[in-house]
């Protein structure tokens, strides 16, 4: 028996029933005795763990309360009030805010010493280990296992730091390549029923397995999200580290899967058209809806696992830097240098803010401004009218949604600019929900000040209710962040509306020391200052990231297959990139038409040349624009909710979008005439 | 013509001789139509809506049930475009064409029809078993029936030993042998074979040309496109001559293709005075108009000899790593394994006798002086009476549908015409006189 039979023989078996049921047994007491295992000794550490309690924050109050690290707000005065009811209101504020920060902290800690993440991983390392077995792949995986162990294992054993980046290369490619081997399978049993529909599917699955073509992208895929983590500069803060994976690895797989979907979906149609296979498949008792939607079904479930097999790739990865990785001013994890501190601030940064999903509000424009705006543009349309009738200049033509932006965007900056020594209030409404989650909520603003100098500090005053004002030096033109006590969001009225809002009013307040003529206005950028607060988990925020991100390659899936119906190969790849492309861009190419007027600003020539420039893409990256703002990965990283209200509008736009697409595929695919001229 | 040769048979160029294609012609032109084109034109046009090339010219022919129709035209004669019209893979610019009753575009037809295009056009990515299992997942049948199917078919074509091996390393024999197999997996009513001997070797060639036959004796419409004028005229029943997208000819075999004016007796070996006495029984009976015109012995026709030696060679178990000598008509496509289906599937779509031997099964041959009638008899009458009593026809190791007569017609449902002595002016000059 040659070496090909006996493998044969060894795949025939592992595919017997026998087989799969003694192997599951085994995988599954392994499974138990690792968990088992890791409980005893995760409750013997658990005998050294430390609580934090309201007390650690305010002492006996009559203590200054204990500040546990940079930015975080000080805590008022307590006794020493003039008045008693004002007293015993700010000590009742100042308990609700170290209880809010105390409970945030004991998360902090039971995450440390947490067993059910461990057991989640156990859990879900077990599933597609019996899915393996089940596919009837137990063998061919325990032969790579103990391959990528063979190669590892002297690495991690024997080998220096450089070698141990090389073995998780390594490692990390045989589970990612076994991963998508083992959803793939899964993924053709899904696809097993024998109708139309599914049996073109499979067909397509089957032709991106074995196409090279389909091929160079998976390898490239795993290769890459292997490689990243060897890519991460240690050095660097935890949370950096964390985004910087997040956004490669969540990004870049989206776009290589987009990039894959967008090739694979025109070459299984244009192919087969092009090679006539298609002449046998329509020769059978197939509709023309049924090979366009099974050609679609079979590269979405391809890209579904991909997807699959990258999301959680990533997301283990970033759950295990969370998990194992030093943030600065750590001895380990989740243990600062300074005793004295509970949590390092890139530590808090990273847990507050990076791996949440959370939601930011800004500041809500007076009702005064917004009808000063309504008036300053009725006013403006007739001075603009006045002197189009005058000139009977192109360039003068009344335009109101121009002139609309135009007003705003001047209310704005002058509503978010603070002359010198003067403080403005800024309000925040629709914080119900930062309330009921009860975690810290995060400010987050850049200061515009004069060039923005990269050496000029800037000092910042903040009154926040319920604390004592407080300043902050910070660099001109740099995203600063600041945690915030729920406790100082208050129910108002606001327009007639009970809302909870956060009144927050900032000084550009100067010492004595400095002269009247270096003072200067700061101001903020339109989407320079926000307030967020954690409305969700990172695991879910995840969950929806996914979710967006498959709408969104199905969507492009049937931009290539209807393009590829009626179009070779090359050129349907060329609409279909082109589409993938103004989709991704909408908002840029919308907000870069802003400033593609036709009339040329400063000289006022009219450029005739562009208005058929704008009219084409002016509708269209309007259309496309909710597709670009959905920005699921960007999202991700900067650790922004991505609700379920954003994944209901995706599914059904886009959704209504990809059936449009398919139906009008189908139509083509049915009027096409699939054969050729034989002599020709 | 007298050929001295093992045994004697008369064949008589006429309806007696052509009547005998029991199996092939078994509906024949009386049945329900199964494919009907009626002025059927069709032109193609370039991307300024040009016409590049009429390749169908107001053509009407029909198919009727359990026929083996022809297709016959020399390249870029109109077969492949008429075929890919009845098809729905182009429409008509004129002209009405019905595929059992129906439109050519209506799906629900197409679970009867079986297609073989004239290459094989096959998914490279897909063994051959996988391929099989795909064209039967589109006919959505189910995993036992699929499961067998697809064994039957595989040892059918020859290619049971290599199923697991991609269809792109196949040779162009192999690939035509799967595209075979996937025009049957849904036991077809109409099965339409464009070309299908293109690229075979002489055993493949000769297992095609015994399937048409059986499947088309078991009832099954076929219709046969080729220029491979052997091909057809062994098989079919019926058949149409195109020639630049018209129908030059229509009929019959025995209408086109029989010579009248003259006659074959074979016999054993005989010696030049019996030849001399039978010339004169010819010369005495006809007024002396008539005569031996040629005497000779008959060649073992290539094809025989090849599959003689390849048989020897599977017999003796030689190795190869190509298609194996195919085994016999897949299970399903005969009437047994139709019953044991619980279908009833093939009894159920044929009509009209259907054998309920295997097509490996020797028929009885028909005697061969009472088959001939006509004029003739007496003279044959004679003929038999002055020669020794004669053995009759020993059995044959080939399949019915294969064996042949020394002339190399086949079967008991070809022409016994000798192939060389056919008037084939006509198929010649649209050949281009190439055989």
């Amino acid at each position: 028996m040659n070496l090909t039979d006996f493998i044969g023989k060894l795949n025939r078996w592992q595919q017997t029933l026998a087989f799969k049921v003694v192997a599951s047994i085994v995988a599954i007491a392994l499974a138990i005795g690792v968990m088992v295992t890791y409980s005893v000794r995760a409750a013997a550490d658990a005998q050294e763990r430390q609580r934090v309690t309201v007390r650690d924050f305010i002492g006996d109050m009559g203590e200054e309360p204990k500040v546990p690290q940079a930015g975080a707000p000080a805590a008022p005065a307590g006794p020493g009030a003039v008045d008693a009811a004002a007293d015993r209101e700010a000590r009742k504020q100042l308990v609700q805010q170290a209880d809010s920060l105390a409970r945030f902290y004991n998360r902090l800690i039971d995450r440390k010493y947490s067993t059910a993440g461990f057991g989640g991983v156990v859990g879900l390392t077990l599933v597609p280990v019996l899915g393996a077995i089940w596919l009837g792949l137990g063998l061919t995986y325990l032969a790579l296992g103990l391959l990528a162990a063979l190669v590892v294992g002297p690495m991690l054993l024997f080998g220096g730091p450089s070698w141990r980046g090389v073995a998780v290369f390594v490692g990390g490619t045989v589970v990612l390549a076994a991963s998508f081997a083992a959803l793939i399978q899964l993924l053709r049993l899904l696809l097993s029923p024998a109708t139309p529909i599914t049996a073109i599917a499979r067909n397509v699955v089957a032709e991106a397995v074995r196409l090279k073509i389909s091929l160079v992208f998976i390898v490239m895929l795993i290769l890459a999200l292997a490689l990243l983590p060897g890519l991460l500069d240690e050095q660097t803060p935890l949370r950096y580290r964390v985004q910087s994976f997040l956004q490669y690895g969540a990004s870049g797989s989206f776009w290589i899967t987009a990039v894959l979907v967008l090739v694979l979906s025109a070459a299984t149609v244009a192919f087969e058209q092009r090679d006539k296979i298609v002449w046998q498949t329509m020769t059978k008792p197939v509709r023309p809806w049924e090979f366009v939607v099974g050609k679609w079904l079979g590269v979405v479930g391809v890209s579904a696992v991909l997807l699959g097999v990258s999301s959680t790739g990533v997301f283990f990865f970033a759950d295990y830097l969370r998990r194992t990785g030093l943030a600065v001013e750590e001895v380990r994890p989740y243990v600062p240098e300074d005793p004295s501190k509970i949590a390092t601030e890139d530590r808090l940064i990273l847990e507050s803010q990076v791996l949440v999903g959370r939601q930011s509000t800004r500041p809500l424009l007076p009702k005064e401004l917004t009808e000063r705006i309504v008036e300053a543009v009725r006013e403006r349309m007739v001075e603009q009218a006045k002197k189009y009738e005058q000139s009977r200049d192109p360039a003068d033509a009344p335009d109101e949604a121009k002139l609309q932006r135009q007003v705003e965007g001047e209310a704005l900056t002058a509503f978010l600019s603070i002359g010198p020594s003067q403080s403005r209030t800024y309000q925040f409404v629709g914080l119900e929900a930062a309330r009921t989650f009860d975690l810290p909520m995060t400010l987050r603003y850049k200061v515009n000040v004069g060039a923005n100098n990269p050496d000029d500090f800037h000092n910042v005053t903040f009154f926040v209710p319920g604390s004592q004002p407080f300043q902050r030096r910070v660099p001109a033109g740099q995203s600063m962040t600041m945690p915030l006590s729920t406790s100082a969001v208050q129910v108002a009225q606001v327009d007639g509306r009970e809302t909870a809002l956060l009144s927050l009013t900032i000084a550009n307040i100067y010492g004595p020391e400095v002269p009247e003529s270096a003072m200067k206005t700061m101001s903020f950028p339109p989407d320079g200052i926000e307030v967020s607060f954690v409305r969700s988990s990172f695991e879910a925020n995840y969950l929806r990231v996914a979710l967006v991100m498959l709408v969104k390659l199905a969507f492009l899936s049937a931009v290539a297959v209807t393009a590829a119906t009626f179009l070779s190969f090359p050129v349907a790849c060329l609409v279909s990139f082109g589409a993938f492309l103004m989709a991704e861009g909408a908002s840029a190419v919308s907000t870069a038409l802003d400033n593609f007027g036709p009339i040329d600003g400063q000289t006022q020539a009219v450029s005739y040349w562009k208005y058929p420039v704008v009219w084409i893409a002016r509708p269209i990256s309007e259309s496309m624009k909710f597709y670009a703002e959905l920005d699921p990965t960007g999202k991700l990283v900067e650790g922004r909710l991505l609700g379920w209200g954003d994944v209901g509008f995706s599914v059904v736009l886009l959704g209504l979008l990809t059936l449009v697409l398919l139906v009008i595929a189908g139509m083509i695919f049915r009027n096409r005439e699939l054969a050729t001229y034989s002599a020709q | 013509m007298v050929t001295p040769s093992g045994s004697v048979s008369v064949a008589e160029s006429g309806d007696a001789a052509i009547g005998a294609v029991g199996g092939a012609s078994s509906g024949g032109p009386g049945g329900p139509a199964v494919v009907a084109v009626q002025g059927l034109s069709k032109t193609f046009k370039d991307f300024w809506l040009r016409t590049r090339a009429k390749a169908v010219d107001n053509l009407s022919f029909t198919v009727h049930k359990g026929e083996v129709f022809g297709l016959l035209g020399p390249n870029g004669s109109g077969k492949s475009t008429s075929i890919k019209v009845i098809l729905g893979l182009l429409k008509p610019t004129s002209g009405r064409v019905a595929v059992f009753g129906k439109p050519p575009s209506n799906v629900a037809i197409k679970r009867r029809i079986g297609y073989l295009p004239e290459e094989s056009y096959l998914y490279p990515f897909l063994n051959a078993r996988e391929t099989l299992e795909y064209y039967a997942k589109l006919f959505q049948l189910d995993r036992t029936v699929r499961e067998r199917r697809i064994d039957e078919l595989l040892d059918m074509v020859g290619l049971a030993s290599v199923q697991y091996r991609q269809v792109k390393e196949y040779s162009k024999g192999m690939q035509r042998r799967i595209g075979l197999a996937q025009a049957l997996i849904n036991d077809p009513e109409l099965l339409i074979l464009d070309e299908p001997t293109t690229g075979l070797d002489p055993i493949g060639t000769r297992q095609v040309k015994d399937l048409i036959i059986e499947l088309g004796r078991r009832g099954k419409s076929i219709i046969l496109s080729s220029h491979l004028l052997t091909d057809v005229e062994d098989c079919v029943s019926r058949m149409v001559i195109l020639y630049g997208g018209k129908k030059r000819a229509e009929g019959t075999c025995e209408s086109l293709l029989s010579v009248t004016d003259r006659s074959v007796i074979e016999s054993d070996s005989l010696d030049d005075a019996t030849v001399a006495r039978i010339d004169q029984v010819i010369r005495a009976a006809s007024g002396g108009e008539r005569g031996v015109q040629r005497v000779f012995h008959p060649r073992q026709k290539l094809e025989d000899l090849f599959v003689d030696i390849v048989e020897r060679a599977t017999r003796e178990r030689v190795e190869t790593s190509g298609a194996k000598h195919g085994g016999q008509t897949a299970e399903f496509l005969r009437s047994q394994a139709a019953a044991t289906e619980g279908a009833g599937l093939l009894d159920a779509l044929t009509s009209g006798p259907a054998p309920s031997a295997p097509m490996t099964e020797p028929v009885k041959p028909e005697p061969a002086l009472s088959a001939t009638s006509g004029p003739d008899a007496d003279l044959l009458g004679t003929l038999a009476s002055e020669v020794p009593a004669l053995p009759s026809a020993p059995p044959s190791a080939l399949p019915s549908a294969l064996k042949r007569d020394a002339t190399g017609s086949t079967g008991p449902g070809a022409p016994a015409k000798p192939a060389d002595q056919i008037n084939r002016s006509l198929l010649d000059e649209l050949s281009g006189g190439e055989r």
